[in-house]
């Protein structure tokens, strides 16, 4: 173990009171038998963590919180929706707006909930705590978090927007989010999750973990929108459960951050269940930006489609590992997954790494990896017709980001991340 | 509008166009014809602004030398190409891209944007002219257009745009009859005093429907021949062999 591992180790033990005591002692035995993982670790192989653990950090909650204005001004489509405002993983209730939440639907504090036969039974059941670092680290320090419940059979039409914002004083902060949504049987809810950055110079490490139980016959979509500041760190790991026919869509769009790393873990343990897993990275600067995913095929009969696409400017780095496990007894598994990515400088970087593990016989799966350029004939088609280069690059561009943003069901959200790529597309740095 | 003088074009170190000399006035419109591999195309491409090649010689575009603009300062400037492979562009609608073109186009010239409902008003009244079905224009550019559709919108983009030097390159080229008909049309209807077409070609048919002022006869990267709009029909009867058979004596 790092003498890092071990200041984690004593703020651990200066933690008043344990929520989850028995949870939370088991996660820091893991974290301190594994420590943090170095570079020889495959799902860390290109991701250097050492800016991010090499910091101090402060644990506590800034004095000044956000208020609903601040929120409606940069979110102004979530004025009628069932909001909840989370600050560094705490829910704040004045921007929230959760007076009007319907039947069936329940949020709520992780800190209060747990003695909810829902919660304890799903609690902590699929992060990957005994393999990874900071899964380890964050069910350790999540005292507290969001609890999403959704009811047998209940329909929630309004969309419920998660607005995660990280803010820091004169220090860097750490954050430990946590986030449990649990739909039961037959029950569909649509849940839209932002995360950003107080201002331009918050500095924070946000270390999250969602857990999703989809139950039988349930149906779930989620959106990830991940656009923290420059000097922001972000690991989140995204880790999700399927009974049979249930319908679980995920689209992640990975924008801010200097260090962004995402893991998506889906395990389909049903029959009939179906999956769909988009996902936009855009990168520029010297960010760097690691989507690891990982499908499980536990069950026969369940399909999954995978599409993530990349564009990487400037000194970025890009990452993307799709790993796809088809067990022996999933047969009439049909898995799909694509990866492409757009280079937009020459000192851009984007490693790809597409996996197929089957243990199956009666199966369809394929996979690709495509890494490119900007098509010329376009760019010059576009130009021919009075098109600056530069719009010209960001039409382009835009375009190939459609193909995942188009996913997004929400029209205001769709837009509003748009335009988020297109300014971003449009700046100097690519 | 237009000045050549002894252009001289190569890519990949190939040389194509060989010393090219063309003038062309406001309002005129000029059939450039010749055989395959004269530099029909590259002669296009060159005046589009396609950086691939290497050019050297003179052309001057209403006092501007054309080789100190980008292509979209040549679009910007009123040079239309209507290319003879239009490209697909998926993900971009047709629509979406004409609006940023026309006002790309505009706030060069000093304009303003075009609002939202003046821009609907005058795609519609340009879709007319070419018989183009509305639904193509929330289609993505030209993804899973037929050939016929491709080059129809090609028009469409020029009526949009409404350049001055107008150059089309091969438009007629895989067309059948009809289609053949509306796009003629369509460049017939922009035909006025100032605006000027080069029209690049392979037969003479198109030259039925768009009839030239003028005839030119590009070959091995020269023009070789000029006259009037008969001698495109010269050139149909004899094929270009007596050309060839000309320029070596």
């Amino acid at each position: 173990m790092t003498s890092t591992a071990e200041t984690y180790l004593e703020k651990y033990k200066a933690i008043q009171q344990r929520e989850f005591p028995l949870l939370q002692d088991k996660a820091m035995e893991h974290f301190s038998r594994m420590g943090f993982p170095t570079s020889k670790n495959e799902e860390w192989k290109y991701t250097s963590i050492a800016p991010i653990i090499s910091r101090d950090y402060s644990y506590s909650l800034p004095e000044n919180k956000i208020t609903r204005e601040e929120i409606l001004k940069q979110f102004p489509f979530v004025n009628d929706a069932l909001l909840v405002v989370l600050e560094n993983g705490i829910i704040n209730d004045g921007a929230s707006s959760l007076n009007s939440v319907p039947a069936g639907l329940e949020i709520k504090t992780l800190s209060k909930s747990k003695n909810i036969p829902e919660v304890l039974a799903h609690y902590n059941q699929y992060a990957d705590v005994k393999d990874d670092a900071f899964s380890a680290l964050n069910t350790a320090f999540a005292n507290d978090g969001l609890v999403l419940l959704v009811s047998k059979n209940a329909v929630i039409e309004k969309p419920v927007y998660l607005i995660h914002v990280s803010s820091s004083s004169d220090k860097a902060v750490i954050a430990h989010h946590r986030i449990l949504v649990v739909a039961e049987k037959s029950s569909s809810v649509k849940i839209s999750h932002i995360t950003v950055s107080k201002t331009e110079s918050t500095e924070t490490f946000s270390n999250a973990i969602i857990e999703i139980f989809t139950g039988e016959n349930a149906a779930i979509e989620y959106d990830l929108l991940q656009n923290e500041n420059e000097k922001s760190f972000h690991i989140c790991g995204t880790h999700v459960y399927q009974s049979a026919n249930s319908k679980f869509s995920i689209n992640t769009v990975a924008l801010g951050g200097s260090i962004l790393k995402n893991k998506l873990h889906i395990k389909l343990d049903g029959l009939n269940c179906e999956s769909h897993m988009h996902g936009l990275y855009v990168a520029g600067g010297t960010q760097l930006i690691d989507n690891h995913t990982a499908v499980y095929h536990s069950k026969p009969h369940c399909n999954s489609n995978e599409l993530y696409k990349g564009i990487i400017g400037g000194k970025a780095h890009g990452v993307f590992n799709g790993k796809i496990f088809v067990e022996k007894d999933a047969q009439k598994t049909n898995a799909y997954q694509s990866n492409k990515n757009i280079l937009l400088s020459n000192d851009a970087v984007v490693n790809a790494k597409p996996q197929l593990e089957i243990f199956a016989d009666d199966v369809k799966c394929t996979h690709g990896a495509t890494t490119g350029q900007m098509d010329d004939e376009s760019l010059f088609y576009l130009r021919s017709r009075g098109i600056n280069e530069s719009d010209a690059k960001a039409l382009l561009n835009l375009a190939f980001a459609n193909d995942i943003l188009n996913n997004i069901s929400l029209v205001d959200l769709r837009n509003y991340i748009s335009g988020l790529v297109e300014t971003k597309l449009k700046r100097a740095e690519y | 509008m237009l000045k050549i003088k002894n252009l001289v074009a190569s890519v990949e170190g190939k040389q194509i166009l060989n010393g090219l000399n063309l003038e062309i006035g406001n309002g005129e419109v000029h059939a450039i014809m010749g055989p395959n591999g004269s530099g029909k195309s590259t002669l296009a491409s060159v005046l589009a602004g396609r950086e691939d090649y290497e050019v050297s010689g003179e052309v001057i575009y209403n006092g501007k030398d054309l080789f100190e603009l980008s292509p979209e300062e040549r679009a910007q400037a009123g040079m239309f190409l209507a290319f003879q492979y239009p490209v697909e562009i998926a993900g971009v609608s047709n629509a979406t891209f004409l609006k940023q073109a026309v006002n790309s186009i505009r706030l060069a010239n000093g304009k303003e944007k075009m609002d939202s409902k003046d821009f609907l008003k005058l795609m519609k009244e340009k879709m007319a002219l070419v018989e183009m079905d509305k639904t193509m224009t929330q289609r993505s550019v030209n993804e899973g257009f037929s050939g016929g559709e491709k080059k129809r919108n090609e028009i469409f983009q020029m009526a949009m745009l409404e350049p001055k030097l107008c150059v089309l390159d091969e438009t007629d080229s895989g067309l059948d009859i009809d289609a053949l008909k509306i796009v003629s049309n369509g460049v017939n209807a922009l035909r006025n005093k100032e605006r000027s077409f080069i029209v690049i070609t392979h037969y003479q048919r198109l030259l039925d429907y768009i009839v030239p002022d003028f005839v030119h006869v590009l070959y091995n990267g020269r023009i070789v021949k000029s006259g009037p709009k008969e001698l495109a029909l010269e050139l149909e009867e004899k094929g270009y062999d007596w050309i060839k058979d000309e320029v070596i004596a």
